[in-house]
């Protein structure tokens, strides 16, 4: 199989797979082409034929011999302890999909360079403004109801985190919405953590609060206190430099009056 | 025979405007304090009674012992059930 490239935040990824199938799911949210201008970050091997469709998120985590592997009912991801070299194994596309993104949070906490962030991300007058909540809180509704704003994500933010900037990329791991392509990095101005209501208010809360109902925003699986205590670092540096809001909103765009 | 409690690992901690938040790193779980339990916690590295607990609070912020014991005795309850603190080993 011919390798392939694609992009993801700040990195290479050098892509063989093994199924025209799974490789026909990705081309909807990742553009490719057949050769880098730069050495690849990330080599990453697909093939198709593991496991039964998606039962729940529960992941298996072993490490042997220098290799983690990641057992999901729907995929098999086998990694090197730097999560430069890696296979994966899936059933179909949304294993697929949630693979790589297991993958790529690994690699980006591993490597201390940020986070994927559970939630939705438009871009308001140059600034990214990050929507996060439980399952059904309405990150995808709030990010559907900011158009005709720019979208950069509807399920998992990708988050640059250093202590002197915190800023958003474009992120390809997309649920239902997708938007324009080659979106700029943009600052990250704030993050609301949703609540529906009938009137719209918000509240900023304390950086206790926010780096604690941040914690399980993160993707990530934990199975090293080390790689662990990488991420909690990162929240940490994120929740000093960023605010963070309650934000109770109605079904409808009015609460941007609160935001702008 | 008097029960003593200790943090039942090293822990890491980051203080935040004016409240601790504590890291269990085995299980990416975090516990927030407020500037009282921070303070408890950072006694907890020792073993410590509630008796010793209330006294040092006492003379550390001059508050009564005998009206913040419920407060602490919930609150030891509380850290015991998280996992963060244990009696001290006999």
């Amino acid at each position: 199989m011919i390798p392939m490239y694609t992009t993801i935040g700040e990195h290479c990824v050098e892509l063989v797979c093994r199924s025209e199938r799974l490789l026909a799911g990705l081309k909807k949210s990742f553009r490719f082409s057949f050769s880098s201008s730069r050495k690849p970050d990330l080599f990453v091997q697909v093939n198709e034929g593991y496991g039964v469709p998606f039962v729940d998120d529960h992941v298996e985590i072993t490490k042997q011999g220098g290799v983690i592997s990641y057992a999901r009912a729907d995929y098999l991801l086998e990694t090197e302890s730097d999560y430069v070299h890696s296979e994966i194994s899936a059933y179909n596309e949304l294993a697929l999909k949630h693979a790589l993104m297991n993958l790529y949070s690994a690699y980006l906490i591993h490597h201390e360079w940020g986070l994927l962030l559970h939630s939705s991300c438009v871009v308001d007058r140059g600034r990214a403004v990050v929507f996060a909540g439980p399952s059904g809180a309405g990150k995808s509704t709030a990010a559907r109801l900011s158009q005709p704003r720019e979208l950069l994500s509807d399920e998992a933010t990708l988050v640059r985190i250093t202590p002197r900037k915190i800023t958003v990329y474009d992120s390809p791991f997309r649920s239902e919405l997708h938007g324009a392509p080659d979106q700029p990095v943009c600052p990250l101005s704030s993050i609301q953590l949703l609540k529906q209501s009938p009137i719209n208010l918000r509240n900023p809360i304390s950086k206790p609060s926010a780096l604690l109902q941040l914690t399980d925003k993160v993707f990530y699986w934990a199975h090293d206190a080390e790689e662990t205590r990488k991420a909690f670092s990162l929240l940490v540096t994120l929740t000093e430099a960023v605010p963070v809001y309650e934000l109770f909103f109605q079904k409808n765009d009015t609460f941007w009056e609160l935001i702008s | 025979m008097t029960i003593r409690y200790v943090r039942s690992k090293d822990y890491d901690t980051v203080h935040m405007e004016g409240e601790w938040v504590i890291l269990d790193a085995d299980q990416f779980t975090v516990t927030k304090l407020n500037e009282t339990g921070g303070f408890y916690w950072s006694l907890l590295a020792e073993p410590q009674s509630a008796e010793e607990l209330l006294e040092k609070l006492g003379s550390h912020y001059s508050v009564p012992a005998g009206s913040a014991r419920e407060e602490l005795e919930e609150f030891l309850l509380h850290l015991v059930r998280c996992g963060l603190v244990e009696h001290e080993a006999a």
